[in-house]
């Protein structure tokens, strides 16, 4: 019973230091997203991952601290601070569990809320099984050509690298029949590096770690990171075929013959007209930019942050201590 | 599939002859699979003599729709983009207007470039 009342003391620490994280991110993440708005497409999308991790690593970060006490007495006992205390103060501790018993309801809504999350996991796990499925149909039921494209003898247009971690490039034989050979290698070559920055593999992380934000704020941080990661390829296609309006009109080409397609012949319904992602593509290609946006400014902000936390460790366990004690006792 | 929509004999012996001998699969999984998929509905089968010869029940062009439809339709609920790059958002169209408009920028570019050139 004392082990599992140490438990909750736990569980309870890492849920506030989640909650401030969540709170501390969804403040910082807006703004950066306007700051790295001009940034080339290569570095943003690495300024997006950082950012999709931060929480789960500020929330690591801030557990670490309040707990650095209870660790440092772990490995020298002359540091245990637990005896300082009256009996009626929790301990953050390793070695002096609590002597109360657990309390049923805390633990009653942690399993709420894991069965929960464990659902929604399980749903999501089962559509993108799905969707997986389907990919991995339309893989093999073409052979790959010399230059390892899947051609899809298919009059339903379709342009896409699929897979996680062994991704494909499918195409569409009617794309590539609309399109002239310079807009086709612009198609291929920038599906082929997709494929060399495992650009799906890398948006599943992203997504994962940025569960712990408001929904509204990983929406637009997940079309962001798409839209870096389709630019970026863009970018690297305008390298191979020596001109980026090929790329640009490629583009053009490829979403007119997408929208040329009867929505109801691929099973959906249409979600809205006007598609801001092509026309930033468009407009990037036709304007290029000096590559801007340095991830060193970020270094300096980081660095502080950690300082202050691991220096502020031992009046932060001692406050988590005090906040928990009335909880908890 | 892509053997008997190309023509081949839907028999299993004749597909073993053509692929599993290849592919080092034998005449047992082949038998499998020509099950596997005529109970998935997409073959069909005659008994001719004591063999089923299989034949497709869906052309190509069906089955990769279908499969699109279910892909696409993943994106749409958001689940398929753990899967799929696209080139051009499978889910979300521009209206002819502003293809329209980035056309006519991209020609008048293209001018542009022509007139600068010596």
């Amino acid at each position: 019973m004392t082990a599992l009342a140490a438990a909750e003391m736990f569980v309870l620490t890492f849920a506030g230091c989640a909650l401030l994280s969540r709170l501390l991110c969804a403040w910082v993440a807006p703004r950066v997203l306007e700051g790295i708005g001009g940034w080339d497409p290569t570095r943003r999308h690495v300024a997006l991952l950082m950012l999709s991790a931060a929480p789960a690593l500020v929330t690591g970060a801030c557990f670490l601290a309040v707990l650095s006490p209870s660790i440092a007495a772990l490995f020298m006992p002359s540091l245990d601070h637990c005896l300082v205390h009256d009996d009626g103060h929790a301990h953050l501790c390793f070695v002096h569990l609590p002597q109360h018993a657990p309390h049923v309801a805390i633990w009653a809504c942690a399993a709420v809320i894991s069965t929960l999350a464990l659902f929604a996991m399980v749903h999501a796990t089962v559509r993108i099984a799905a969707s997986y499925r389907a990919a991995r149909g339309l893989v093999r039921s073409t052979e790959p050509g010399s230059d390892g494209v899947h051609v899809l003898e298919s009059n339903v247009p379709l342009c896409a690298t699929v897979g996680l971690f062994r991704p494909k490039i499918l195409v569409s034989r009617c794309v590539l029949n609309g399109l002239s050979p310079a807009e086709r290698d612009a198609l291929i070559a920038h599906e082929r590096r997709h494929v060399q920055r495992r650009d799906a593999l890398t948006r599943v992380l992203a997504h994962t770690l940025a569960l712990m934000y408001p929904s509204a704020i990983r929406m637009r941080m997940g079309m962001e990171l798409a839209l870096a990661a389709e630019q970026a390829c863009d970018e690297a296609a305008a390298r191979t075929v020596g001109d980026r309006l090929t790329v640009a009109e490629a583009i053009v080409r490829t979403e007119r013959m997408m929208s040329t397609v009867p929505t109801a012949q691929l099973g959906l319904l249409a979600v809205g007209m006007g598609n801001l992602a092509i026309e930033r593509r468009v407009h990037a290609l036709m304007h290029p930019r000096p590559e801007q946006g340095r991830l060193t400014v970020w270094i300096v902000p980081i660095a502080l942050l950690l300082l202050t936390l691991f220096t502020a460790g031992d009046a932060l366990h001692h406050a988590v201590e005090s906040l928990l004690s009335p909880v908890l006792q | 599939m892509n053997h008997l929509w190309m023509g081949g004999d839907g028999e299993a012996k004749s597909v073993h002859g053509a692929l599993g001998k290849r592919r080092g699969i034998t005449l047992n999984t082949i038998q499998s699979t020509l099950k596997r998929l005529y109970e998935k509905n997409l073959l069909a089968r005659d008994k001719v003599s004591h063999a089923h010869v299989y034949r497709p029940r869906v052309t190509r062009e069906a089955f990769h729709r279908g499969l699109i439809g279910e892909l696409v339709g993943g994106l749409l609920d958001q689940h398929a983009d753990s899967v799929v790059s696209a080139f051009v958002d499978l889910a979300e169209r521009a209206g002819p207007e502003t293809l329209d408009r980035l056309e006519a920028m991209i020609a008048e570019r293209r001018r542009e470039r022509r007139g600068k050139k010596p």
